[in-house]
């Protein structure tokens, strides 16, 4: 790393980068280019750039598919990004050059199906699919589903009272959300509940442009808990980096889909995340990554600097950066 | 911005007047293709205005200091170090550059 200027593709582009270094399994692998030597695979798993922040998601969604047979490789980095970073800062040029050289890339993969974790990859993807392409996109649940007859076979059961975050906001997230209840509900044990969608129309989950506030956060998590539910599960990413830190100030789990999935296949995994969200200081996140951040080779202003960009992407100057420190 | 595309001689072409380049990017169109010309802290560098990446326009990248970043996909490249990519990937392609008769030339290599 060197110096990462104020600037806002740059920011998330090496926070993505970083966080991706820093938080995957010791297990998972992405490559970053479709080089000639790409492994050719009837599936390629797409690690979009939020996503970088939960890879234990991807990393999740291969070993799911290793159990029944499917290997599949993993695209990622911020050299995967769909495009919808610019969408969401207005560049809308930029939105769709980006996501046609991403199609391209995927194209040069020789993939027949491009399996997402990310509402909105999926969205940028289908928008700019070209009528004649030679792989088709879809949201991972939905070949999980294909396949629940061969998973069932091997789901031990889970004594857990779900409540699911829902996004119906259009339909495709309606039918993201079908399956990942078609899926669940195959796991003995689980009692499972939907709430009410999260999001408006058009809004396809809980990103930074269309996160859910405060108050309405821990009214779903209260209403579950009074309900009486004891886990919170969430369909994408998104959802989790918001909604995880509610595990700390309630008393009920919360944890991505293809977690209590793999907890029902005995998958073993890490998430590291969810613990370093809930630092109560600056001085601990920058000693949680320590060990990893000396690995790489980076230097102390290197960390601070990727923690400030992941952690505190809203600060404005450096007053409000010690603000920010100060009372996290 | 289209320059006169005079021809110094055969390796080198002219890009335009120094004077007309603010400092910042830009994009010169020539007959033979598109340069980049980076306007900083003085100096003029001329580049190959695509990303090596998956080939990116690179008419608005971010700029810090002499490092240009693509905004597609955060490749970042040191115009002042041959255009290196600073985490390993590949180097964007540099121009030679020199200042005659106030016009900023270019050797363009493609």
């Amino acid at each position: 790393m060197s110096s990462m200027p104020d600037l806002s593709y740059t920011r998330v582009y090496e926070s993505v980068r970083s966080m991706g270094i820093m938080l995957a399994p010791a297990k998972l692998k992405w490559e970053t280019e479709v080089r000639r030597d790409f492994p050719s695979s009837e599936y390629l798993i797409h690690l979009s750039c939020l996503a970088h922040f939960t890879p234990h998601v991807a990393y999740l969604a291969q070993s799911i598919l290793a159990q029944i047979g499917i290997n599949a490789p993993i695209l990622g980095g911020p050299e995967a990004c769909c495009g919808t970073l610019a969408h969401h800062m207005g560049d809308h040029e930029n939105f769709e050059q980006g996501a046609k050289m991403g199609l391209g890339a995927i194209k040069r993969s020789r993939t027949r199906t491009l399996l997402s974790v990310c509402p909105d990859c999926d969205e940028s993807f289908n928008r700019f699919m070209p009528e004649n392409a030679s792989f088709r996109s879809r949201n991972v649940v939905e070949l999980l589903t294909d396949h629940r007859e061969t998973l069932v076979r091997a789901f031990k059961p889970l004594s857990r009272r779900v409540l699911l975050h829902s996004h119906r906001s259009n339909a495709s997230r309606t039918n993201d959300m079908d399956k990942i209840i078609t899926m669940l509900s195959m796991i003995p044990g689980l009692t499972i509940a939907e709430a009410p969608s999260a999001t408006v129309a058009d809004v396809p989950h809980c990103s930074l442009p269309f996160a859910m506030q405060p108050d309405r956060q821990q009214a779903m998590v209260q209403d579950g808990i009074q309900a009486g539910f004891d886990t919170l599960v969430v369909p994408y990413h998104s959802c989790y980096r918001q909604h995880c830190g509610l595990e700390f100030r309630n008393n009920i789990r919360v944890c991505h889909y293809l977690e209590l999935i793999a907890d029902s296949l005995s998958i073993p995994y890490e998430e590291p995340y969810k613990a370093v969200k809930q630092l109560p200081s600056w001085s601990k996140i920058v000693e949680f990554f320590a060990e990893r951040s000396a690995r790489l080779n980076w230097s102390i202003e290197d960390l601070e600097r990727m923690i400030e960009y992941s952690f505190f992407p809203y600060a404005t100057d450096k007053k409000h950066l010690e603000e920010l420190r100060m009372h996290r | 911005m289209t320059s006169s595309n005079a021809v110094k001689d055969e390796a080198w072409t002219a890009l335009g007047e120094c004077s007309a380049f603010s400092p910042g990017i830009h994009i010169v169109t020539l007959q033979q293709g598109s340069v980049g010309l980076a306007v900083l802290d003085g100096r003029f560098i001329a580049f190959f205005p695509y990303c090596p990446h998956l080939g990116g326009t690179l008419s608005r990248p971010e700029v810090c200091g002499t490092i240009i970043t693509c905004p597609f996909h955060g490749w970042r490249f040191d115009l002042s170090s041959d255009g290196q990519e600073i985490h390993g990937y590949r180097p964007l392609k540099i121009y030679e550059t020199r200042i005659e008769d106030g016009l900023i030339l270019a050797r363009i290599k493609r």
